[in-house]
């Protein structure tokens, strides 16, 4: 019995002195952040990380879902494009979005405001964490640079989506009873970002290939003009668009198809694009816009159809009308006749297709680049800030410099534009501006910034005998509602927008 | 009958014999007196007074010693004993004890009587078994013969409608698939199972076990029974026994079934011409062309529903052997289960090995172990969401055909959308293998009189290997995979736990103890890994020995994880009784998780219930119509460990948040959440109350229970401002969810002398759910669903996961309905659903959204009864839930106008004009006022009855047939249901199995198939 005794005490004792391992237990294929910024790769993995939000561009299907669906708030709330899909209910944020029937749970609006708070984050752990990593002080500076960038660029689509919104500039929050900081602050710190990020930020031609996709000084040159636009600060608009156009380092491109396609992702033209690989290996290859934009006789989803009043926008000739959409019976670049699907207008966005020749692999959703930035864009937005100058002829040189390229020889259509009066040359830019980057994200936020958002979208809800844009309500469908989630979390110390 | 509890009695005797010796010596030390004549040897046999048959493994003991035998099976037994003054107490399990002067006799034959009282069952009650009769908790039990012979492939689907206040919905009808198991309601946002322990092994899947191995079943509902198990037990306990040998002549069975499976009911769907009138009125209401010219000319078309499904077999065989000789005991089982599915292209097989056995080394020292193999395989077909198999099944086109005439699959160039399920069918190819061994071995050393030392070691491990197989095919130009490619993935786990305890079993006077110490440890580790490739050769799609990732030619890519975590407990627990009347049992426990936060490390769980046997009392004791009258209570602190991540109290670092650069994919990472050091269980606290009664002859139990349990600190993600950047909201714990219910059981058996025998056990439950807190006030929990939206919601004040959107009040007749309406959306016409402005606000929008439907039955029930008369046995089973909904999220698409085929309930009463339909909204395709939102358009009365099992046997005559048993049968599962509900099958458990936020939501479920069964049970 005595054996018995000891031996159960035995078992007693290896399980009490089992227990510090049983209970404690390391991550296993996890990373513990109290180690996650020492190296110099630490210093990029954290870089990589704040750039990654930027490929969120749609609800269900990438890899860093939801993102901000700049094919709805840009597109979709504007009178080029209608929603697509399924249904009316397909994808119901869209269609709230596109009927301006907007409540502040509307999941485009939500995810359009979470992303971007991510990316800021990010952005804000690299400027927090990185400077105390030792490594080589001109990568690390490029990095800070690129980090300052990407904050701006996160919180340039917060303001113009949503007015006034918190400022976050750590990475680690004390308390959570931060207010909604005037617009006005919120463009001065992105002005101060990207003008920091001016001075440090190489060329893109000094960048090796292999770094194509970071941001350079004349992607933050171009957004800082963008943001004066906004800000209808013209002179400083005009300054910076001509620093990026006189800088030698992007041309535009002599094709304007083939700046869509794979083979222009190189192009000069380009300024700042999302990069995605057709390398279906790693995340984030993929890039499903295009899956989201095809015909749904071709897999693909049938949103962002454009409308009609945007094909008639096009000048009679304008070739970049059928580069632009697309319609059923179409010969296709890769030889294949469209067939459009159930699209209620009729189109489909050529600026997202993707030919059979592209598809490595078999893949349905290539990694084709998302355009945000390019020289086209810098045009136009030029033209527009010298002609408000009063450089009347900069504005003419610049818009018939797109008008020219557009024309692609054929001199009997799209002639020069000679037209000196301020105010019909600004209509003339916009409507240049209309087709030039038509379904490129800008439209809505155009019409806000140009004033007449409510004008336009009435005038085509009438015109058209359609629900799509009659519920536009001026000074308040001008931003979106900030979501309701954040309101109640925030115990009403956020407020919500007007009229939502 | 008589034979029948002769043979539960010594199947009980295995459980019972060491404690009741032990009991009867810690007695009978007290009364010993010391002798005065020389040692003789006595000699005897025992018989039983029911049927003169001998008895064996009776004990026989010289009252007041140690010494003591056991009888052989002739019922002999031989023993020397100190004097003419010793006393031989012989006893057995079923039968009174008596007691015999020596004197000076040298051979004492003994005639046992059967007692009524004692043949009460022996249940499981963690680490440790106690009387029925004397437990105060609340346990609800089912033995083999309770669930023999239905069809199944999981125990749990026996269970249905057997024990109250247990739900059980199939989350499927696809073989294999999983349960949704409730006991008492549901307590927590989080991992709601109940722990399953199979012979003493914790967290064993049952899907690895064959329910005919089972011998009995307990499940500990109440927290003063369910204590013991502390952090794991808040869900409920299930303890699993699987069967043992017992000595005596070998004994072989086997078992032979054979099923036909048939769906219940089709689901009612349009067929081609009324599919394209539906989808053009649909087109012209938005204002577009019609896109068939002339739907008439297109006829019936396709029914998808009968190409996909099928009659389908269901085999189940098996063969067993047991026996032993008092020393070794043992039992052998191996079966084959093979069920195909009623939806073509999915099956599960499983073939189980079990060998149990147990040795008594010497009278104090016993040793056994319990083990089990089994393999199973199974092929999936995706369900539950828009675009699975049996989604495709009912939104395809009608208008396709099967195949081409060129024997191509059929596709439609007008509606290049819709998928030939049959087609996606052919190209399916997810198979999964799930070899998983476990087991235990375990010694039971009696060290001193009613001391006894148990060491239990148990162990799972296995492995799933999953692999997915997508062809090259092109059926059309919307349908096609260009590139043959292949997933593997294997989820590895092994797991062991380690338990050492002590009892002690002393009586003093009227005083009764058992009191049990332990400590158990417990560690689990899974790891998984997967890999893809593309690109493997175009014969593949015919060759399954090409099916290899060395054969991938391109996008070659791997990934897997891991996570471990580990529990030590120390447990206790103090049985005790007062003349067998007055009862109380005590539990302590102390768990230490690894998942438990550093701040929180250890959890302490102390219950306690009390009983008052009241049919002991002088009142009571003689009165002929009760036997047994216990009224018992009690109160338990529970935990649930389960529903913590193995690291949330950490930190860490999301790896692989890439970003392309140049034509590179960057390697990026960052932390998105944040830990909580101070992190632990959900606790949950219970106070049960009950009353046991059984009398009349013992012809009629009754019991009644009612508990109120509330779980306190249940972990929630508590949403952070989102512009704080981080993804994933914190850990917390900080939300209270309270259950209340009754359980009403009552059960009425006559054994007649004309051999006429019957039974009726009738069980019904009602539970209510309610969430009382959640840590940051205003905040809810929603799901969505995608393209509906948010549909439910649990928030402070209802029930967990209640259906969430806008209340509907009909259809919009004409325009100037719209217009005296409240705003609703654009673009709203007449024909519109009428969504009610509930805060009054002249708008229809998000804050008119509300609590629309519960997913919860108000109460659950079930009926067994049984009627045999000399060898025919007839058996029926009812089991049902009341005042459930269901959502029916499948209408998104079905009832939705859109390209997809429609319910049969679009074309007989949508609206097409003023005064036609008051439910169906008009056709649009572009349905401006979102008719298809959330809503109670979608909620429906998910009431049930279902005749679950019916079951006619008849048993051999012996004559007839030289075999111990030879029983045939023939049953029918699932004959008939008596629902409202318009869809497949009312019977919905959960779609995700990682979101138990997901209750009653038909995503197009697979349908439980009807199975008609005929069985042999032969026994040598």
């Amino acid at each position: 019995m005595k054996q018995i005794t000891i031996l159960f005490f035995l078992c007693f004792c290896i399980a009490v002195n089992g227990c510090k391992k049983i209970l404690e237990k390391e991550p296993l294929a996890l990373i513990n952040s109290s180690v996650a910024y020492v190296t110099a790769d630490d210093a990029r993995r954290a870089v990589t990380a704040a750039y990654t939000p930027l490929a969120g561009n749609n609800w269900c299907c990438t890899y860093v879902s939801p993102g901000y669906m700049h094919w709805v708030l840009g597109n979709v709330a504007s009178d080029d494009t209608e929603k697509g899909g399924e249904s009316g209910s397909d994808q119901l944020y869209a269609q709230q979005v596109s009927l301006f029937n907007i409540p502040s749970d509307n999941d485009a609006t939500r995810f359009a405001w979470s992303t971007e708070y991510i990316g800021v984050r990010r952005a804000n752990l690299v400027l927090d964490n990185v400077p105390k990593i030792t490594m080589d002080g001109t990568l690390k500076n490029r990095y800070l640079a690129e980090a300052k960038f990407l904050r701006a660029w996160y919180y340039f689509n917060l303001v113009k989506t949503f007015g006034d919104v918190p400022l976050v500039l750590v990475s680690e929050l004390e308390s959570y009873t931060l207010t909604r900081s005037p617009k006005v602050e919120v463009y001065n710190q992105i002005i101060k970002d990207l003008t920091e990020a001016i001075a440090v930020l190489p060329e893109a031609s000094k960048y090796p290939a292999s770094d194509r996709g970071r941001a350079t000084k004349g992607a933050a040159q171009a957004y800082l003009g963008k943001v004066y636009l906004y800000m209808k600060n013209y002179v400083k608009a005009e300054e910076l668009f001509g620093t990026v156009i006189n800088s030698g380092e992007h041309a535009l491109n002599a094709d304007y198809l083939n700046l869509f396609l794979r083979a222009g992702e190189t192009s000069t033209e380009h300024i700042f694009v999302v990069t995605f690989l057709n390398d279906q290996g790693a995340l984030p290859a993929n890039n499903q816009i295009s899956t989201v934009m095809a015909s749904r006789a071709r897999s693909g989803w049938g949103f962002n159809l454009p409308t009609q009043d945007f094909v008639n926008a096009f000048e009679p000739g304008d070739p970049r009308l059928w580069q632009t959409v697309y319609k059923s019976g179409d010969v296709m670049p890769d030889g294949l006749v469209a067939n459009v699907g159930n699209s209620t207008t009729g189109y489909l966005n050529k600026k997202a297709y993707v030919p059979e020749y592209e598809k490595i692999g078999g893949a349905l959703q290539p990694g084709r680049d998302d355009i945000h930035m390019r020289l086209g864009k810098v045009m136009l937005w030029f033209a527009e800030a010298a002609n408000e100058n009063g450089n009347t002829q900069g504005a003419l040189n610049a818009l018939n410099a797109i008008r020219k390229r557009a024309r692609q020889g054929n001199a009997n259509i799209l002639p020069d534009v000679t037209e000196t009066n301020k105010a019909a040359l600004r209509d003339l830019i916009w409507r240049e501006q209309r087709v030039e980057f038509g379904q490129e994200y800008e439209r809505f936020f155009e019409l806000v910034r140009q004033g007449r958002a409510g004008q336009v979208m009435r005038a085509y809800a009438a015109k058209y005998n359609t629900p799509k844009g009659s519920g536009f309500k001026d000074g308040v469908n001008e931003i979106f509602p900030i979501p309701q989630s954040e309101i109640n979390l925030s115990k009403g110390v956020l407020k919500q927008n007007a009229g939502y | 009958m008589r034979n029948c509890q002769l043979k539960k009695a010594r199947v009980l005797s295995r459980f019972l014999l060491q404690v009741t010796l032990l009991q009867c010596l810690a007695t009978c030390v007290l009364l010993a007196s010391p002798g005065k004549f020389p040692p003789k040897v006595i000699t005897g046999t025992v018989i039983s007074k029911e049927d003169n048959q001998a008895i064996q493994s009776v004990n026989v003991l010289v009252k007041g010693t140690k010494v003591g035998a056991i009888t052989d099976a002739n019922g002999s037994y031989s023993l020397t004993v100190p004097d003419d003054n010793s006393i031989l107490v012989f006893s057995f399990i079923g039968f009174s004890s008596q007691e015999m002067l020596v004197g000076k006799r040298n051979r004492i034959d003994v005639v046992l009587e059967q007692d009524v009282k004692s043949m009460e069952q022996v249940v499981l009650v963690g680490y440790g078994t106690q009387r029925r009769s004397d437990v105060t908790g609340a346990i609800g039990s089912v033995t083999a013969k309770d669930i023999q012979d239905e069809p199944g492939i999981q125990v749990a689907q026996a269970l249905q409608g057997k024990i109250a206040g247990i739900q059980i919905s199939q989350n499927s009808g696809a073989p294999g698939s999983g349960l949704l198991i409730r006991v008492r309601g549901t307590g927590t946002v989080n991992n709601a199972e109940p722990l399953y322990v199979i012979d003493g092994n914790l967290n064993s899947n049952p899907l690895d076990l064959a329910p005919d191995q089972i011998e009995s079943i307990q499940v500990l509902k109440s927290a003063s029974a369910a204590a013991i198990y502390g952090a794991q037990g808040a869900n409920g306990v299930i303890l699993i026994t699987t069967k043992q040998g017992k000595s005596g002549k070998s004994q072989l069975d086997v078992n032979f079934t054979q099923g036909l499976q048939e769906i219940q009911r089709k689901f009612p769907v349009t067929n081609a011409r009324q599919y394209a009138t539906i989808y053009n009125e649909g087109l012209v209401n938005a204002g577009q062309q019609p896109l068939y010219p002339n739907p008439d000319a297109l006829g019936e078309g396709t029914d998808w529903q009968k190409e996909v499904f099928r009659v389908a077999p269901m085999t189940d065989v098996s063969i067993s052997a047991s026996g032993g000789s008092e020393s070794s005991k043992f039992y052998f089982s191996a079966g084959y289960v093979n069920q195909e599915g009623i939806l073509r292209g999915s099956y599960f097989d499983r073939v189980n090995l079990r060998i149990n056995s147990s040795h008594n080394i010497t009278p104090a020292i016993r040793i056994g172990q319990n083990l089990s193999a089994s393999v199973a395989k199974y092929k999936q077909l995706s369900e539950f969401s828009f675009g699975s198999t049996l989604g495709n099944t009912l939104t395809a086109n009608p208008e396709i055909p099967v195949k081409t005439p060129d024997g191509a699959w059929g596709f439609s160039p007008t509606s290049l959308n819709s998928v030939n399920p049959l087609a996606a069918i052919f190209y399916s190819n997810d198979n999964t293998r799930r070899p998983v061994l476990n087991g235990n071995i375990y010694a039971d050393l009696t060290i001193l009189k009613g001391l006894v030392f148990r060491s239990q070691y148990n162990f799972n491990f296995g492995y799933s290997e999953n692999s997915i197989f997508t062809p090259s095919y092109r059926i059309s130009a919307s349908n096609f995979n260009d590139i043959a490619n292949l997933t593997e993935n294997t989820n590895r786990f092994r797991e062991y736990s380690w338990a050492n305890t002590l009892t002690y079993q002393k009586a003093v006077g009227k005083h009764t103890f058992d009191v049990l110490g332990g400590v158990t440890i417990q560690e689990s580790f899974f790891q998984s890994i997967s890999a893809f490739g593309a690109g493997l050769p175009a014969n593949a799609t015919g060759n399954i020995n090409l099916r290899y990732l060395d054969l991938s030619t391109q996008g070659n890519r791997v990934g897997g994880g891991a996570g471990e975590w580990g529990i030590l407990s120390y447990l206790g627990r103090v049985n005790y009784n007062y003349n067998g009347k007055y009862f109380t049992t005590v539990n302590f426990r102390v768990d230490g998780s690894s998942r438990f936060g550093e701040n929180n490390k250890y959890g302490y769980f102390p219950s306690f219930s009390v009983g008052w046997k009241i049919s002991e009392e002088s009142f009571l004791k003689d009165k002929s119509w009760v036997t047994n009258l216990m009224l018992r209570g009690g109160w338990g602190s529970l935990g649930n460990q389960n529903s913590l991540p193995n690291y949330a109290f950490a930190t860490l670092v999301t790896p692989n948040i890439n970003y392309a650069f140049g034509s590179e994919v960057v390697r990026g990472q960052a932390p998105t959440g944040k830990g909580n050091p101070d992190l632990k269980w959900e606790a949950t606290k219970e106070t049960n109350l009950g009353l046991d009664f059984r009398g009349f002859n013992d012809k009629i139990t009754a019991s009644v229970d009612y508990y109120y349990k509330q779980t306190s600190d249940m972990l929630l993600q508590v949403p952070l401002l989102q512009y704080s950047g981080i993804q994933q909201s914190p850990y917390v714990n900080g939300g209270n969810v309270v259950n209340k219910g009754l359980e009403l059981m009552l059960g009425y058996e006559n054994t007649a002398p004309t051999g006429f025998d019957y039974y009726v056990n009738a069980n019904m439950a009602f539970n209510k759910n309610k969430v009382t807190q959640l840590s940051n006030t205003g905040t809810s929990i929603f799901q969505q669903l995608s393209f509906i939206g948010i549909m439910n919601v649990t928030q402070i004040g209802s029930p967990i996961a209640s259906f969430y959107g806008w209340k509907t009040d009909g259809l919009f007749q004409d325009r100037a309905e719209v217009q005296k309406h409240a705003t609703q959306s654009t673009g709203t016409s007449p024909g519109d659903i009428r969504f009610v402005d509930v805060n009054g606000d002249g708008v229809i929008n998000a804050r008119d959204q509300t609590i629309i439907g519960n997913p919860w039955p108000k109460f659950t029930y079930g009926l067994n009864g049984g009627v045999s008369y000399k060898g025919i046995d007839f058996k029926l089973q009812l089991q049902g839930t009341y005042g459930n909904d269901i959502y029916m999220a499948l209408k998104f698409r079905m009832e939705g106008a859109n390209f997809f085929n429609k319910t049969l309930n679009v074309w007989e009463n949508r609206w097409t004009g003023p005064g036609t339909s008051n439910r169906v909204p008009r056709q649009s395709t572009n349905d401006p006022n979102n008719n298809m939102r959330s809503s109670e358009y979608y909620v429906e009365d998910g009431s049930y009855m279902r005749v679950r099992n019916v079951q006619l046997g008849y048993r051999l005559p012996r004559n007839l047939v030289k075999l111990r048993a030879a029983r045939i049968y023939a049953s029918v599962q699932n004959l008939l249901t008596f629902s409202k509900y318009p869809g497949f099958d009312p019977e919905i458990g959960t779609n995700r199995a990682n979101n138990p936020l997901y209750i009653g939501i038909d995503e197009t479920n697979y349908p439980l198939p009807r199975i008609y069964t005929i069985g042999i049970n032969m026994g040598l």
